[in-house]
């Protein structure tokens, strides 16, 4: 089986044939009319920024439950739905985090198990406890886990080619440890801001809950990037193969 | 309310114009617009995508009416960038795959209910039932290879469960031809009704064609292949209920009339005011395309077009959940076959079509793959509490092994 880095017959590169890319930049320098004009373009482009519109908007929360309620009331309206709104985004990518592992984990398992499948089954159980960490969040600042918000749209653009790659067979699973640290890294910075948030709010439990997630995310980071680095040292032969 | 077709002239084709600003406008909200706006921008993208195919199907044939056709196709088309291009891009195409089946679902359940042949009305439930299926697969696809929930698009009007299995559903081509309505006797509303599903039909299928490739996942490379597949199969079934009799100028004028019909069921319903707006601006244009047609018919045919059309359009097609109907259908339908053109219990089940699906599904089922002991559950099936979490983590442990 050929491997991505081998030399083959990648078509892209214009130095593959250097007469014809030749004959190509002289026909675009004769068929060129005009200086540049990028005015042109952002013109075009101005009237829908100024339009002012937004991807959506938060569902108002619906109760507040419990003990969290009387601690809740400190957080009103906008502010209250903005923090929602940043739950929601954890939830969906802990949520679809959950799913890329398990893309991971097959396309590893199919190739012979170079990477420990047990830890990537951890990191898997670890995403999914985080989920249940926002959603309960969610729940007890009486909103609607479900919701799909402004930054849960957002982050599922964002995610979209990640998956991508982790879905697509044909990419190796270095490939794929590659597209997966970007998630990771994403992570652990929005789980930063998360516990940060939460302590300026004086939701000192959900902020001290927030960090272990936190730390769990950072352990990820230096996990994956390890098997990451392992894969691509032993493809440039600058070192042997180590697998933890 | 009821709209006069004959009286209203609506806005005639000299003015109807555009410029690129107008036809790139500032798309719906796919969190905060209704899911019947969603319905309306994909089945009016289907409507106009049918007059364009109609159109060029009759030019084909026509020499001496491809300049009328040209330049209403003209305007029809950018009708139907501007209606498309209200879908948002931060709506995927699995997204709008699922808006695809919400709109089969809904408008072919509220179509079967208003449908006064009784024949047709059950080729109506027979389809839906199978796109109602399709959203469960789908479903699952976007819950399990995602983690993302469906019903943030659906927004609880639809439900999402097993319909009749997309894997039975594979037929061969003679058990999805059916008799066609009589021209001369046709109630105005079945001819509209035909043409409206046999649009979303065919566009549907145009789409799964279109992004089924763009997905990395082979199970969803397999799975709109054989969802794509039964779409044909749908455009088939419903193609074949409209009399092949009616002159191509009947059909065009039939195609005008329906897409005044839908745009004023639109119109009437629509909640998004920026939207409501477009839906009345185009019932103008269409009303002024009707007229046109009118007067190409009266000419050419010699005819009335009193003959094929009402003085009144029918009440608007409901844009609302139809799920108590659905479920009734479901109950009373699911185990239904098709053999030739009649429905039959399954245990009647057509030879052919039996051989035909055994061999499209000799190398497994995507379908039931995707969808295997799929239950949808609120915030999905990672959700705490779902019914299929504790098998999810002991599968995920057994890879490991």
């Amino acid at each position: 089986m050929s491997r991505p880095s081998d030399l083959g017959v990648n078509r892209t590169g214009a130095g593959l044939s250097p007469i014809d890319a030749g004959r190509t930049a002289q026909g675009a320098q004769d068929g060129a009319s005009g200086s540049p004009d990028l005015g042109l373009a952002d013109e075009l482009r101005r009237p829908y920024l100024e339009e002012g519109r937004v991807l959506g908007s938060m569902a108002p929360p619906t109760t507040l439950k419990g003990a969290a309620g009387a601690a809740m009331k400190r957080l009103q309206g906008e502010s209250l739905g903005f923090f929602l709104d940043l739950l929601g985004a954890r939830l969906a990518f802990e949520r679809t985090g959950v799913r890329l592992y398990e893309g991971l984990l097959r396309k590893a398992k199919f190739d012979g198990a170079k990477l420990p499948l047990d830890r990537l089954a951890h990191i898997h159980d670890e995403e999914l406890r985080h989920a249940h960490l926002v959603h309960k969040a969610i729940v007890d600042l009486g909103g609607d886990p479900t919701v799909l918000t402004p930054n849960a749209d957002v982050s599922a653009v964002l995610g979209m080619g990640i998956a991508k790659v982790i879905q697509d067979p044909r990419a190796t699973v270095a490939q794929s440890l590659d597209a997966i640290l970007v998630a990771e890294r994403a992570d652990a910075g929005c789980w930063d801001v998360l516990v940060e948030a939460a302590r300026s709010m004086g939701q000192d439990d959900l902020a001290s809950s927030f960090a272990e997630a936190l730390a769990n995310e950072e352990r990820h980071v230096v996990e994956i990037d390890t098997f990451y680095r392992e894969l691509i040292y032993a493809q440039l032969g600058a070192r042997p193969q180590k697998v933890h | 309310m009821a709209l006069d077709i004959m009286g209203n002239r609506g806005v005639p084709i000299e003015k109807q114009e555009f410029d690129w600003r107008d036809l790139a406008r500032a798309p719906y909200s796919k969190l905060d617009d209704d899911a019947f706006t969603r319905v309306r921008v994909i089945l009016m993208n289907g409507i106009e995508s049918e007059a364009l195919r109609f159109g060029h199907a009759c030019a084909r044939m026509n020499k001496e009416l491809q300049l009328p056709l040209a330049r209403i196709r003209r305007i029809e088309q950018h009708q139907q960038t501007l209606v498309n291009w209200l879908n948002p891009p931060d709506q995927s195409p699995l997204d709008t795959t699922i808006g695809f089946e919400q709109v089969a679902i809904e408008v072919t359940a509220a179509v079967a209910q208003q449908e006064p042949d009784p024949y047709l009305a059950q080729v109506y439930r027979f389809g839906l039932l199978e796109d109602f299926d399709h959203m469960q697969r789908f479903s699952a696809l976007m819950d399990r290879v995602e983690g993302k929930d469906p019903n943030a698009l659906l927004q609880n009007y639809t439900d999402i469960r097993p319909g009749r299995p997309t894997v039975i559903e594979h037929r061969a081509p003679e058990d999805d031809l059916r008799n066609p309505y009589d021209r001369r006797t046709a109630h105005p509303l079945t001819r509209l009704n035909a043409l409206v599903i046999m649009a979303g039909e065919h566009q549907t299928h145009d789409y799964y064609m279109t992004i089924g490739p763009m997905f990395a996942d082979p199970l969803a490379r397999q799975l709109y292949a054989e969802i794509a597949s039964i779409e044909e199969q749908h455009v088939t079934q419903y193609e074949s209920i409209i009399d092949p009799t009616e002159t191509w100028l009947e059909k065009w004028l039939l195609h005008e009339a329906c897409e005044v019909y839908m745009y004023h069921s639109c119109m009437e319903q629509e909640t998004n005011p920026r939207l409501k707006e477009i839906w009345a601006r185009f019932l103008d244009y269409e009303l002024g395309q009707l007229h046109f047609v009118r007067e190409l018919f009266q000419r050419i045919e010699g005819r009335d077009p009193a003959q094929i059309l009402p003085a009144t359009l029918p009440d608007p097609v409901p844009f609302k959940s139809q799920r108590d109907f659905v479920r009734k259908v479901l109950a009373a339908e699911v185990d239904l076959r098709a053999r030739g053109t009649q429905f039959v219990p399954k245990e009647q089940d057509s030879p052919a079509s039996i051989a035909y699906r055994n061999r499209l599904n000799s190398a497994g089922s995507p379908s039931e793959a995707v969808a295997a002991g799929y239950r949808w559950a609120p915030g999905t099936e990672l959700a705490p509490g779902s019914p299929n979490l504790q098998t999810i983590e002991e599968d995920v442990h057994e890879q490991a092994k």
